[in-house]
């Protein structure tokens, strides 16, 4: 049966609808991605769920570590923001997924128990627009344990209180502004290329999209340890346009930081293709991740 | 490329209301088409034309319940007659879908109306009523709260083979969900089970091919036979197939996001039509069925684990008379 796009919902919803935008190319992807990425193209959809609850701190190593409620699970990203460029690991654990109470382990990374306390003076509940969805918000703290580091201690916290928020649907709001659509549907098609590799349940993939002159790159890996979810991606806006040849049999990626080496892509007259190359990137907590070679199944797209 | 057996048919199909029934607590019984009907019925070229069974869309994402989860004891039921596991992960055909064991397992026919017929694999279980047959949710019921029931000359076809029925027809007369599937539609629930009547020779399900074994709240570091009746490409879904000793490869990152307890991948390249396929341990022990795949790869297959919500499952369609 078809799956849902869970993962896509919860990825785009991070990455907040410019970002999107910029990391995927509209309904001319190819049908090789996989269809949870292909479920939303450019359509940022806020993953169903009836409350949020959460908060944010900064590591000293740079990183801003979010815990957050999604679905039934409690989940801990860990990322980093620059112009243009977002890279991010999500830890997804199941345990206790409440409005006002967070606790979870993740694995041999650490564990979470905390409760939520409203802050006084803050009973009344406000009201907030979040891409034209409305939201109930309750300000307070959350409080108990968190103990969190990373794969080599990349990052580490363990507050016992942070502030946070308890966001619940209320319904949609009045006036809001339409997310601005990715592209013009009438417009040129993007010049895309796209390699996936799937190992037992761990996807790896790498898409690239250049439009109007612009670049954007996309990587994605998902891994499971046990009773433990991993989501890595890293989005990039911005940098060196894609070599492709004439007839689109052969092309080379290279993308700047956090990106690493290049790709390279090569059609054969058979049908066959080859994505090589030393390409890979940094993942918070997985470093020189390689995003080519013999596993990847490899696709390119380029208009006449 | 492949699976994800993803379309718009069952959601057409669930909008222009193949089935009217409305999700209940104990299922929903079906005024029972009689064998021979559903016999003439179902004719080779019928259940050739018969495409997979999907479901689209997302699913909403409840809060987790505590009681949520693999959690109570173990428990078995036993076959009518094991047979020996084999060993090995590809997709093979089964020697022989009448020989005991394999028999058990079938072919899934039902009408969509003016979209034509769907189908889906599934497995005869031992139970008192003889006539239990465990099947994926998303091939009886669309799923969520507005999900409809596919009902419409819904049958159980046991050693379906190249058109052949050789063990008769059996029309559904009661059809069930897990609960979750129809509050949530979380596809980590996505388990039914139908109750049959007899066949055109007037046997029950359990008198003409026996029934595997159930079991439920095992640990899920085993291997399994992934049984079923692929239909999409490469596959023809004329043939059973049985993908042996198929092993344990981990959860879908994507299960951690729904309700319920994370679902389970195995290795084994199985394509629409595999849908509802049995999952058999210690060679004739249901313990799981085929829920869905991704397109990007032939494998892994993925399927829900079987828990308490399974047992209750089980213990309703076996109450059925």
């Amino acid at each position: 049966m078809r799956r849902s796009v869970a993962i896509l919902a919860l990825l785009v919803s991070l990455l907040g609808a410019a970002n999107a935008h910029a990391a995927t190319s509209g309904p001319r992807l190819p049908s090789l991605f996989p269809s949870r990425l292909l479920g939303a193209v450019g359509e940022p959809v806020a993953p169903p769920q009836q409350f949020r609850s959460g908060f944010s701190i900064d590591a000293d190593s740079g990183y801003e570590v979010k815990v957050a409620t999604s679905g039934s699970a409690v989940i801990l990203e860990v990322l980093r923001r620059r112009h243009g460029m977002r890279t991010e690991t999500v830890y997804l654990a199941r345990g206790v997924a409440l409005p006002e109470r967070l606790q979870a382990t993740f694995g041999r990374f650490g564990k979470i128990s905390m409760h939520f306390r409203q802050s006084h003076g803050t009973e009344r509940k406000q009201v907030v627009c979040r891409d034209g969805r409305r939201f109930d918000m309750r300000r307070g703290v959350f409080v108990g344990s968190l103990e969190f580091k990373g794969e080599g201690g990349y990052v580490a916290v363990a507050p016992r209180r942070a502030k946070g928020t308890i966001l619940t649907p209320a319904g949609g709001c009045p006036r809001h502004r339409r997310l601005r659509r990715g592209f013009d549907l009438f417009s040129a098609p993007p010049t895309t290329m796209v390699a996936v590799s799937r190992q037992g349940v761990d996807l790896t993939g790498f898409l690239t999209a250049e439009l109007g002159g612009r670049t954007s790159y996309l990587a994605v890996h998902e891994e499971t340890r046990g009773r433990l979810g991993i989501i890595r991606f890293a989005v990039l806006r911005g940098g060196r346009p894609l070599h492709v040849n004439e007839a689109a049999t052969a092309a080379t990626v290279a993308p700047p930081a956090p990106f690493h080496g290049s790709g390279h892509y090569r059609a054969a007259p058979d049908g066959t293709t080859a994505w090589t190359g030393s390409l890979s990137i940094d993942f918070p907590g997985a470093p020189r991740y390689p995003l080519a070679g013999p596993p990847f199944e490899a696709f390119l797209e380029a208009p006449f | 490329m492949k699976r994800r057996w993803g379309t718009v048919l069952v959601a057409l199909g669930a909008i222009l209301c193949l089935g009217s029934a409305s999700a209940s607590a104990s299922g929903v019984r079906i005024s029972p088409l009689p064998a021979a009907e559903a016999g003439r019925f179902w004719t080779p070229a019928r259940m050739r034309q018969a495409k997979p069974l999907e479901v689209t869309g997302p699913r909403s994402s409840a809060p987790l319940s505590k009681k949520h989860g693999p959690q109570g004891r173990p428990h078995r039921i036993a076959a009518e007659a094991a047979r020996p596991a084999g060993f090995g992960s590809d997709f093979e055909p089964v020697a022989d879908s009448t020989a005991p064991g394999d028999r058990v397992h079938g072919a899934i026919f039902l009408a969509l109306g003016i979209l034509g017929y769907g189908r889906c694999s599934g497995t005869a279980v031992r139970s008192a009523n003889e006539s239990v047959v465990f099947t994926a949710a998303h091939c009886i019921n669309s799923g969520g709260r507005r999900g409809r029931w596919f009902k419409s000359r819904w049958v159980f076809v046991p050693g379906y083979r190249y058109g052949q029925r050789p063990f008769g027809v059996f029309p559904a007369k009661w059809l069930d969900t897990t609960k979750q599937w129809r509050s949530s539609g979380s596809e980590n629930f996505d388990v039914a089970a139908a109750v049959v009547g007899r066949n055109q020779r007037g046997e029950t399900l359990g008198e003409a091919v026996g029934g595997a074994g159930i079991a439920w709240n095992l640990k899920t570091q085993r291997s399994f036979d992934v049984h079923g009746y692929p239909s999409e490409e490469p596959f023809d879904g004329e043939t059973q197939r049985v993908c042996p000793g198929a092993p344990f490869l981990g959860h879908d990152p994507e299960s951690f996001l729904a309700p319920g307890p994370l679902n389970l991948a195995v290795s084994c390249e199985v394509t629409g039509g595999a849908s509802g396929g049995g999952w058999i341990i210690d060679g004739g022990t249901l313990n799981g069925v085929t829920d869905y795949g991704y397109f990007d790869d032939t494998s892994p297959d993925y399927g829900p684990y079987f828990g308490n919500e399974v047992a209750r499952l089980y213990g309703r369609a076996a109450r059925v008379r």
